[in-house]
């Protein structure tokens, strides 16, 4: 099974990474940009073909070390 | 004259600051021992462990996220949780963070500028609460 994680900044924290390449597409003539976040996508290969068993060790990851839960939020795919 | 400390610097990969942690304590009188991350016990007779500066990990990941789990952080939250104080310094500061040893997180700073500033320092003293032997 596969795992793609994507970790973001929570809602309402500052993210100057989003806000300086919003502006650099702003520069650059994109005009319809209203927002950009930037994240960071973590894939792990797991043995398991057991697709609950895999999504639960992965929360744990997660929650234990992949994201920061005081300022980070998470989402988990299996496949 | 106070007491003369004993104190523990911890060094993890990528930390750089233990030697000059280490030459500003001992200019003080104090005596210190460097402890490497992977020892999972500390010296007897700690008065305080300082988690020095540097990039610990090289910040993958989230500076200090990875290092919180080294093995001698077991000991130095049991110290901690006993009373005893550690003192974090820039990437050791992230690194009790990360730990739960401080509350909160670190936030990147605004517009991301990297603050490379001369700044006035003044040693208001050296006989506070971290100098008091345990």
């Amino acid at each position: 099974m596969t795992a793609i994680i994507n970790i973001f900044l929570k809602e309402g924290v500052l993210d100057p990474q989003g806000k300086a390449t919003h502006h650099a597409l702003d520069s650059l003539g994109f005009s319809g940009v209203d927002d950009v976040r930037i994240g960071k996508q973590i894939i792990i290969k797991l043995e398991s073909e057991d697709k609950i068993e895999a999504e639960k060790e992965v929360h744990k990851m997660c929650d234990t070390l992949l994201a920061n839960t005081v300022i980070e939020d998470y989402t988990i795919e299996i496949r | 004259m106070q007491k003369s400390l004993h104190v523990a610097v911890l060094r993890f990969p990528g930390t750089n600051c233990e030697f000059d942690t280490q030459y500003a304590f001992e200019k003080l009188g104090h005596t210190t021992a460097l402890i490497w991350h992977e020892e999972e016990t500390l010296p007897q007779n700690i008065d305080l462990i300082v988690v020095p500066g540097g990039f610990s990990y090289g910040d993958y990941l989230r500076s200090g996220s990875i290092a919180r789990f080294s093995p001698i952080m077991k000991a130095v939250i049991a110290y901690a949780n006993n009373g005893g104080k550690v003192l974090g310094i820039c990437n050791g500061f992230q690194i009790l963070t990360e730990a739960g040893l401080l509350p909160g997180a670190l936030k990147r700073n605004h517009n991301l500028h990297f603050i490379s500033k001369h700044q006035n320092l003044s040693v208001i003293n050296n006989n506070n609460a971290f100098f008091e032997p345990m």
